[in-house]
């Protein structure tokens, strides 16, 4: 039979930073967020001091003036949970990326599998994490969190879930929040226990249909499944304006690049593949095209996507015309696994280790620290670090 | 502005501890590694230098009224920058400050690579290094609440 697992990982951020900053282990960690006035992630350490998620800096300071604070970096915490992300997928052939530090995969019920990965994400990226399996994903993610740090709880026997049902408030299962509880409360609900326990009929009354799934899902019945090819997109774009109007063609190549660059940048984060491509230029006057770029098969590897884009402009663009936009988008969107190879599939092993070496350099030292020759036409996009992410490019999975 | 740093005791050679009696500025905060801890209030200020690429131990500034030397531990990148210091008849290095963390008004930041400071050898007199200071970003002032500067740390900006 299978189960559904929640994988969480343990104060996240701090310990993203602690992974590239290993002097910070043991040590009072508080992350602090966008305004650098509150902590957004705690080191077990401050926890234990009493200090709380969303405290400003000056109140933690009172509880523990030897607190470290380090500044969030989204990018580097997004460059990990992709890796933990991988080696879910790597003993599970379903595995949804929830949030940033959640997943949920689908896993048997016997602790091999999650202490598998749980021990890959350890040993390999250096992140605790703590697994929950149950009979849905209600209570997987409830039995995760009582079990943390660097646990693993499996609860697949009904006498054994109501037990731990009965010791948590039902205010501790997501999505059910003060406001609810309250409500709850009136009818003497107290525990999650006393929910799954409720009439079906009290809880459609109160909470509607979302409290409903909730209640089927707390008595083992799953209603949400695993998404492991949530479908966030149809097509992903990438382009505007080429600063200004140029009929320089090194101009417009150079464009195309750092676009081509950027779209690749996002396909990979989404782990996505294009099966057809597009490139639109426009003109001064408003007028334009837009041609089919054909690739060789579902990729999401600059090579090909660039030589398509290439072929196309050069078929497109009558030399002496000014440009002004460019819109490059990607479409048929599939996940790697999901693809289906043919026998005239371009081996892409000759360019995958230099995609990697590309990612990895970029990741290290800044977004397009490597990057295509060509845009060497334009310096000026590249001038200035602070181009290079802006708050807008990490992809929302999470608020705070 | 950054009135104390930080290191792990481990970048320290072993003469280093002892020509400098490091044992007494070491401090732990909880973890694997202890740090030792260099304050500009300290009786003995000192700053982690890299000097050739070696790491050296100089007086952090300057407290002496006698001598061509400002009385302050730091200085502003634009001093540097517009040549301030040249008018002094003193030596003058760029160095980079060895650092893990750094303390402003209180408050303990990580920071990854160091500070920029200068190195300042005036003509009789041991060489010493200033820590040098810019502007600060607003995130920094709401993190120490108050901070008028920030240190220039390098490949870095908090
Ligand atoms: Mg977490």
């Amino acid at each position: 039979m299978r189960f559904v697992a929640h994988l969480d990982a343990d104060c996240y951020y701090v310990s993203a930073d602690r992974v590239r900053y290993p002097d910070l282990i043991g040590k009072p960690v508080g992350v602090v967020g966008n305004q650098g006035a509150c902590v957004i992630a705690k080191s077990y350490e401050l926890k234990a001091q009493g200090v709380k998620t969303g405290e400003p800096v000056w109140d933690v300071l009172k509880k523990c003036p030897e607190t470290i604070f380090v500044k969030r970096d989204f990018r580097w915490y997004e460059v990990l949970s992709r890796r933990m992300l991988a080696m879910v997928r790597e003993r599970s052939e379903a595995a949804e990326f929830y949030s940033i530090d959640e997943f949920f995969f689908s896993t048997d019920a016997d602790k091999q599998i999650a202490r598998g990965i749980q021990n890959d994400i350890l040993n390999n990226i250096g992140l605790p994490v703590t697994i929950g399996v149950a009979r849905s994903r209600t209570l997987a993610k409830l039995f995760s969190d009582t079990a943390k740090p660097l646990g693993i709880r499996v609860v697949t026997d009904p006498d054994e879930e109501r037990e731990h049902l009965a010791k948590l408030p039902v205010g501790e299962v997501s999505g059910i929040g003060h406001r609810r509880a309250a409500k709850l409360l009136l009818h003497g609900i107290r525990t999650c226990l006393d929910y799954a326990n409720a009439e079906r009929r009290l809880i459609r009354g109160l909470l509607t249909k979302t409290g409903e799934d909730l209640w089927w899902e707390l008595r083992g019945q799953p209603v949400t499944p695993i998404r492991p090819d949530r479908p966030t997109h149809k097509f992903l774009s990438r382009g505007g304006s080429i600063g200004g109007a140029s009929a320089d063609p090194n101009v417009i190549r150079a464009w195309l690049v750092r676009n081509s660059e950027r779209l690749v940048e996002e396909l990979e984060h989404y782990d996505l593949k294009a099966g057809t491509l597009s490139l639109s230029l426009s003109d001064q006057y408003g007028g334009g095209d837009s041609i089919n770029a054909p690739l060789p098969g579902h990729t999401n590897r600059y090579g090909p996507i660039i030589a398509a884009l290439l072929r196309s402009f050069e078929r497109c663009w009558q030399p002496g015309t000014v440009i002004t936009h460019m819109h490059l988008v990607a479409g048929d969107l599939k996940r790697p696994g999901f693809v289906q190879r043919t026998l005239f599939d371009p081996p892409d092993d000759e360019t995958e280790p230099l995609a990697v070496v590309k990612r990895d350099v970029n990741e290290r030292h800044g977004r397009f620290a490597v990057r295509g020759g060509t845009t060497l036409f334009i310096p000026e996009m590249y001038r200035d670090r602070s181009h290079g992410y802006e708050i807008c490019d990490v992809r929302g999975k999470f608020c705070f | 502005m950054c009135s104390a740093i930080a290191l792990v005791p481990s970048v320290f050679p072993k003469h280093l501890f002892e020509e400098h009696d490091l044992f007494t500025r070491v401090f732990d905060r909880g973890g694997n590694n202890p740090e030792v801890r260099f304050a500009f209030t300290d009786p003995v200020p000192l700053l982690p230098v890299m000097i050739g690429g070696v790491l050296k131990l100089v007086q952090w500034g300057s407290r002496s009224r006698q001598g061509p030397l400002p009385t302050t531990g730091w200085t502003w990148r634009t001093s540097v920058e517009s040549g301030a210091w040249a008018g002094l008849g003193c030596e003058t290095e760029p160095v980079l400050i060895l650092a893990t963390y750094g303390c402003e008004k209180n408050t303990w930041f990580r920071i990854r690579e160091g500070i920029h400071g200068l190195l300042v050898t005036p003509p009789s007199g041991p060489p010493c290094a200033y820590m040098i200071c810019d502007h600060p970003t607003r995130y920094f002032r709401v993190l120490t609440v108050g901070a008028d500067r920030t240190p220039w740390l390098v490949n870095e900006v908090i």
